[in-house]
């Protein structure tokens, strides 16, 4: 019997699908736990590899080693388990896309957090292993900090708990807290519980046009010293004009938003300015114009904000002459993607301006990493740890995975 | 013994049985086990080579920050030596522009804010014992805190750490990293109660003191109003940073004590409430919150007129524990997390579970997180009483589980609640946590005994303090 | 005259600790970082908690009163800032002087130290000659330079003798006059305790505080023959010595009484008399025969600034001017007088009133190491105690620091002055007193 054959057994044939993620490998997607639970254990009995993910739209951050079986999507674990929205709290499944978990909130006043781009292609589990983020980070942090618990199947075919649904809880290790951005490497997430904040009441959207990098970034630099706690605040530049746009998102009360307006334009005139639904999908536009790794190779940079001006400055040196495209910056929490173009250059080159980059770019403390193809190697994609740090990640996944069915490129490498 | 005294110096060394008295329990008093040596390192490089050399003995290792904590965290095991942080207080350094801040373990929460008020920063995490708690006891247990409704509890704010492996090995993961590289090691080992290894470094994320707080007072005629406002405050929306109850009783002895603010005595219930903000949005927040306050029966609003009166009222909300020792000699403080829609219900639950034992509870509780503490003032040194408030206790984490709650908001599992763990995680649960902590320390002489249950034996280690002596004046 | 020091009954261990008032701690903790000496060590047994975790382990007898026990005991400077934080009401210094009192005889101290204490408290600090004959002495050693040769000697001797204080010339060594008259109109009388240190060497204190007294109407008496309030006594584990000064100085000031017939109010210019003194009810609550006295007494002293504050301010404003003083100035609360009597505002609503510059010290309420004998029998931990205390006002760029117990003043004075500084220690009293010299100046 034919591997694909074998799973097919085991989810049925709307199970058994295909995807451009991994062309020529059986995909499968479980409707349910119980056969996620057969599929691991078939993949231990018969020493299988598999490679997890959601829709696909965070894979390039984290690429796909060669030898691997099969993979497997959460798609099709779908459903929300518990909403209480008015404990604040949100209970769902893994395949669950953050578009429709969002929806579903907002129509009791409530937001859920990360606010990732393009939210209708990414699933809960797939954000929440990718660690990904969005630019409400600067409102409320990075996401990993509002997973409130888990239920994850181990490698091992037990489904356990770590944390639970309370905003709350200390009760055991914060197991949860080592899923976000283990890229599916030590156990499948099946579902995940969401601490939710009130959404704005009413909301602004402003943009500025700044001539060049250091103009925006002295721009949102002053904003952020402003003390009025913008929502949003990114840099864009659209790799084909020269200027960039700052745009600030505020929100809260119709008198503080007022106020924050009115401080704002003291010392920068906005040249554009949208209010109410209009600020909403202003909001939505800026969050997902970021550089897609699907689509392009993406350079993502992570630094301190007292040296993010730096930091550009070095990655933009180590790849001049390079053809770029778009960029992002997301100054308050020193964040930035910057895409390449297609075809701008051999992969070689890449391999060699992203070490020049990290030469310059770690005696700032920043860290680089290259998201999306094209296909270098594990190192070189992001940046490596070594010691007793990296250690301890091999013993960790050694102790959720000792027979390595789950394949990952991660940071402690490949196996 | 000659060597850890090389390394830890004259002072850093106690054995006589005086000196080790003091550390034989923290918080939780019934537990104790007087340590045979307490260690007391000055550096990183001081606990790194500690615990080499008693890795090599196999000996185990109990971490102990200011001993506040009140669940047996770090009451020493038999045979084991106690390693404090007590000597390791300083402020490495305070970065304004990037708002963190790099700490020693073993600094004094309070002391934090203190190096960087001037800033215009503050640490956000407040447990009531921040006077005295230490960072490094703090990350242990991911301490919260009434502030930690808005701000979140410590984990939300521990962005690096220096952390001491069982073997001595030094993981240094304080670079105030974005998001980190590789598993995030630092999110697990917060919380994890000293059974990962010793933090000796804490990096923290500071936050901007907010351009306005107001400070109002809810006097209530039943506790229900209370928690049914507060109920009503979190479904409708409004962004409070802190929403407190205290009940009569505490009252009673909050008001008896040096930190007397003026709470009320007669009441059965005050709620205390901070939002903070920009001014506007302070002011619109206390209104809507006013406004359900009026819809659930509040007798009366105060509104704190100066920081010197907002002060006083937290002073005294964070000194109800320690004034209660004017009860009872004792004090068993109880954490449990229920959702916030049945805080009215769960709070009646608990007082229920201890006056049907005869016990004497006093509530004061965060209940923005549906955190509650009831806490029953007893004399441990009357063995049947101290039996009903360990079987209070159990019923309590009982009820609350059953009703969808958890075991702990703040405070760990420790030993107190190392029998309840059953009732929240399954064995496979449980036995995960095992793995996982052996692949920190695979010696498992870390803080042993603690948090996790072991399966087979599951000793009672309580014991009443034989005294003939005469008890309490005026009792 | 002189006291006996005490000879108590032999006790059992469990006797040593006032058990029921060690149960009113529950462990909180709030004490530990106020606490100079865990400041210090970082070691609980040296924290409050800990101390009353041994004394309460001591009573039920799981532990020995060994020597490590007295010592973290000794190591206490009585500071009573735990107090101040703890919200059960522990009351500290009363179980610290209850179980000094009782290990006074212990076999666990050296006879040297036994001796020399009996000595010192029985004898010395009672009585006036002896302190003035040493004051003459120690002034004939520092004016033949022996004791600045001798602070150079290393070990507790050097630093004693560096921590001794220079003692003024004899006129400023001279007894208080038995009467003095208000100034202008008499609004009332009061007595005040002249103290035994403070004589030899703050003499000018004392000088002081009578003359601002006066220039706020008050005709001040002093009576002789009580000079030492017993507090140190008390600190120290004396207790009878203390309560025996305590009868002599109730019984001194008995005849003093006011125009309405009542005992005048006993004005101390030192917060650890004055914290002290007020307490003589509870000292004495066992003595049928003086109890009551005791108690009425106790409510009848104030000290200094208290007193101008609640009961002579407006008349003594007036008098006030302009005067000449290094500033700014900072405020040190003494210990005794904010964690004791719970005085804070007056001292600097009395300040304030002169129109100077003032700043705050961080940590004012925090121990400067003098602690009545502790500078002189732990000298190397007394410094220790001081030294980030010299940092904090370093910090505030003051130029005078004020306050109001001798053995401060002393402190500071010593500290700064081993570091070279130039920052000038005054009593309240003596800034007051700078400011009437101006303020009659400029009236003439």
């Amino acid at each position: 019997m034919s591997l694909a054959e074998s799973l097919e057994d085991i989810v049925g044939r709307e199970g058994l699908e295909e995807s451009a993620h991994f062309p020529g490998l059986p995909v499968v997607a479980p409707a349910d736990d119980e056969s996620a639970r057969e599929l691991f254990l078939f993949a231990q009995a018969e020493s299988k590899s598999l490679r997890l993910f959601g829709r696909g739209s965070k894979l390039g951050w984290s690429p796909t080693p060669k030898q691997i079986d099969f993979a497997l999507s959460t798609h099709r674990l779908q459903g929300v388990i518990e909403f209480e929205a008015e404990d604040g709290t949100l209970t769902a499944r893994a395949g669950s896309t953050m578009g429709s978990l969002r929806d579903l909130v907002a129509e009791r006043g409530l937001e859920l957090s990360p606010d990732v781009p393009r939210p209708h292609g990414a699933t809960l589990g797939g954000v929440l292993a990718a660690g990904a983020s969005g630019p409400d980070r600067l409102r409320h942090g990075p996401g990993r900090l509002h997973i409130l618990g888990t239920h994850a199947l181990l490698p091992g075919g037990e489904i356990t708990k770590s944390g639970g649904r309370l905003v709350k809880n200390v009760t055991g290790y914060d197991l949860h807290r080592l899923y976000a951005g283990s890229h599916g490497s030590l156990a499948l997430v099946l579902e995940a519980s969401l601490r939710l904040f009130n959404a704005p009441r009413e909301r602004c959207a402003l943009r500025f046009e700044r001539e060049c990098l250091d103009e925006a970034l002295g721009l949102a630099e002053k904003i952020s010293n402003m003390t009025l706690a913008p929502r949003t605040l990114t840099l864009f530049h659209s790799g084909s004009e020269s200027s960039w746009s700052v745009d600030v998102g505020l929100a809260g009360l119709g008198a503080e938003l007022e106020r924050n307006r009115c401080r704002l334009a003291q010392f920068a005139r906005p040249d554009e300015r949208l209010d109410g639904a209009a600020a909403l999908t202003r909001s939505e536009e800026l969050r997902d114009r970021e550089p897609h790794a699907g689509s392009s190779a993406v350079l993502h940079l992570a630094s301190l904000p007292s040296r993010l001006a730096d930091a550009c400055e070095a990655l933009l040196a180590s790849f001049e002459g390079r053809a770029l495209g778009k960029i992002t910056i997301q100054p308050g929490v020193a964040l930035a993607d910057l895409a390449l173009a297609p075809n701008g250059g051999t992969t070689e080159d890449l391999a060699r301006r992203l070490q020049a980059a990290r030469t310059a770019l770690t005696p700032l403390g920043a860290r680089l990493s290259l998201r999306g193809a094209p296909r270098l190697a594990p190192n070189a994609q992001n940046d490596c740890i070594g010691g007793p740090a990296l250690a301890l990640m091999k013993r960790l996944k050694e102790a959720y995975d000792p027979t390595r069915i789950l394949a990952s490129n991660g940071p402690v490498g490949a196996h | 013994m000659a060597h850890l005294r090389a390394i830890v110096g004259e002072e850093g060394l106690l054995e006589d049985s005086s000196r080790a008295a003091p550390y034989e329990c923290d918080g939780l008093a019934h537990e104790r086990c007087r340590p045979e040596v307490v260690l007391l390192p000055r550096s990183t490089l001081e606990v790194s080579k500690c615990l080499a050399l008693l890795h090599s003995h196999s000996i185990p290792v109990v971490p102990r920050g200011a001993g506040t904590g009140l669940t047996g965290g770090a009451t020493p095991v038999e045979g084991g030596v106690l390693l404090g942080t007590a000597r390791m207080r300083r402020v490495i350094e305070v970065n304004a522009k990037d708002r963190f801040a790099r700490v020693e373990a073993g600094l004094v929460n309070i002391d934090l804010t203190r190096a960087c008020c001037d800033e215009g920063l503050f640490y956000a995490p407040d447990p009531s014992s921040q006077a005295a708690c230490s960072l490094g006891g703090n990350v242990a247990n991911n301490s919260g805190g009434p502030h930690c409704f808005k701000h979140g509890n410590t984990t939300r704010h521990v962005i690096g750490l220096v952390i001491v492996m069982a073997n001595g090995e030094v993981l240094d993961l304080s670079a105030p990293e974005v998001d980190p590289v590789g598993y995030d090691l630092v999110g697990l080992f917060v919380g994890s109660e000293g059974m990962f290894g010793i933090a000796t470094e804490v990096t923290v994320r500071l936050t901007p003191t907010p351009e306005a707080i107001e400070t109002l007072l809810g006097v209530f005629a039943s506790l229900d109003d209370a928690c049914d406002s507060v109920s009503a405050i979190i479904a409708g929306g409004w962004d409070a940073s802190a929403l407190e109850i205290l009940d009569k009783l505490t009252i009673a002895a909050v008001e008896a004590s040096v930190f007397a603010a003026g709470y009320p005595k007669d009441a059965e219930a005050v709620l205390l409430v901070e939002v903070e903000g920009s001014a506007v949005e302070c002011h619109e927040n206390a209104e809507g919150i006013l406004a359900i306050l009026a819809d659930h029966g509040v007798l009366e609003v105060r509104r704190a007129q100066s920081e010197r009166e907002r002060q006083k009222l937290w002073a005294a909300r964070k000194g109800a524990y320690g004034a209660m020792g004017r009860i009872a000699p004792d004090l068993y403080v109880s954490d449990v997390v229920v959702p916030r829609t049945k805080l009215r219900e769960m709070v009646r639950a608990t007082t229920d579970i201890c006056t049907a034992r005869g016990l004497k509870i006093l509530n004061v509780f965060h209940a923005g997180d549906g955190n509650l503490h009831p806490n029953i003032s007893y004399d441990r040194r009357d063995s049947d009483e101290l039996r009903r408030v360990i079987e209070a206790g159990d019923e309590m984490a009982r009820v609350c589980v059953e009703a969808g709650g958890t075991l702990s908001g703040e405070h760990g599992i420790g030993l107190e609640k190392l029998a309840q763990m059953k009732l929240y995680f399954s064995d496979e649960d449980l036995e995960l946590m095992h793995t996982v902590r052996r692949a920190w320390d695979p010696s498992q002489n870390m803080n042993p005994g603690k948090l996790l249950p072991i399966r087979a034996c599951m000793e009672t280690r309580t014991r009443p303090v034989p005294v003939e002596a005469s008890g309490r004046a005026g009792s | 005259m002189q006291t006996t020091p005490t000879q108590s009954a032999p006790c059992t261990d469990a006797q040593l600790v006032d058990y029921a008032a060690s149960l009113d701690c529950v462990h909180c903790g709030l004490c530990l970082r106020t606490c100079p000496t865990y400041e210090l060590t970082g070691r609980e047994s040296a924290s409050p908690r800990g101390r009353i975790h041994m004394m309460r382990s001591v009573a039920e007898g799981e532990l020995k009163p060994d020597a490590a026990f007295i010592d973290e005991l000794d190591l206490c400077l009585l500071c009573r800032h735990c107090e101040s934080a703890c919200p059960s009401g522990v009351n500290f210094a009363a179980m610290l002087e209850h179980t000094r009192a009782r290990l006074l005889d212990s076999s666990e101290r050296s006879w040297l130290v036994r001796r020399a204490l009996g000595l010192g408290l029985g004898r010395v600090l009672p009585s006036p000659r002896w302190i003035a004959f040493l004051a003459g002495a120690l002034r004939f050693l520092q004016r033949l330079g022996l004791v600045q040769l001798a602070s150079r000697l290393p070990g507790k001797v050097g630093q004693a003798a560096a921590a001794c204080p220079p003692v003024p010339p004899a006129r400023e060594r001279r007894a208080l006059p038995r009467h003095t008259p208000a100034l202008g109109q008499r609004r009332g009388s009061v007595s005040v305790l002249e103290g035994c240190i403070m004589p030899p060497l703050l003499g000018r204190v004392n000088r002081a505080t009578v003359a601002v007294l006066a220039a706020a109407g008050r005709e001040v008496h002093c009576p002789r023959g009580a000079s030492c309030c017993g507090s140190l006594h008390a600190h120290n584990g004396d207790l009878q010595g203390a309560r025996e000064l305590a009868r002599r100085l109730i019984d001194k000031h008995s005849g003093l009484l006011g125009d309405d017939g009542e005992l005048l109010p006993i004005v101390t210019n030192s917060a650890g008399c004055s914290s002290h003194m007020k307490h003589y009810g509870a000292l004495l609550a066992d003595d049928a025969d003086w109890a009551e006295r005791a108690a009425v007494f106790g409510k009848q002293v104030f000290d200094f600034s208290e007193y101008l504050v609640r009961f002579a301010f407006d008349d003594l404003r007036p008098a006030l001017g302009p005067l000449e003083v290094a500033q700014p100035i900072c405020w040190d609360d003494p210990c005794h007088l904010c964690h004791g009597q719970g005085i804070r505002d007056e001292p600097r609503a009395l300040l304030d009133a002169l129109s100077i510059e003032r700043v705050e010290l961080k940590e004012s309420e925090s121990c400067c190491g003098s602690a009545g004998l502790y500078s002189v029998l732990r000298p190397l931990d007394s410094r220790a105690i001081l030294a980030p205390r010299l940092a904090a006002l370093k910090a505030t760029g003051a130029r005078t620091l004020v306050s109001a117990n001798p053995g401060c003043q002393l402190q500071w004075s010593g500290g700064l002055r081993q570091t070279g500084s130039e920052v000038e220690v005054l009593h309240i009293a003596e800034l007051l007193e700078r400011a009437l010299a101006h303020g009659r100046e400029s009236g003439e």
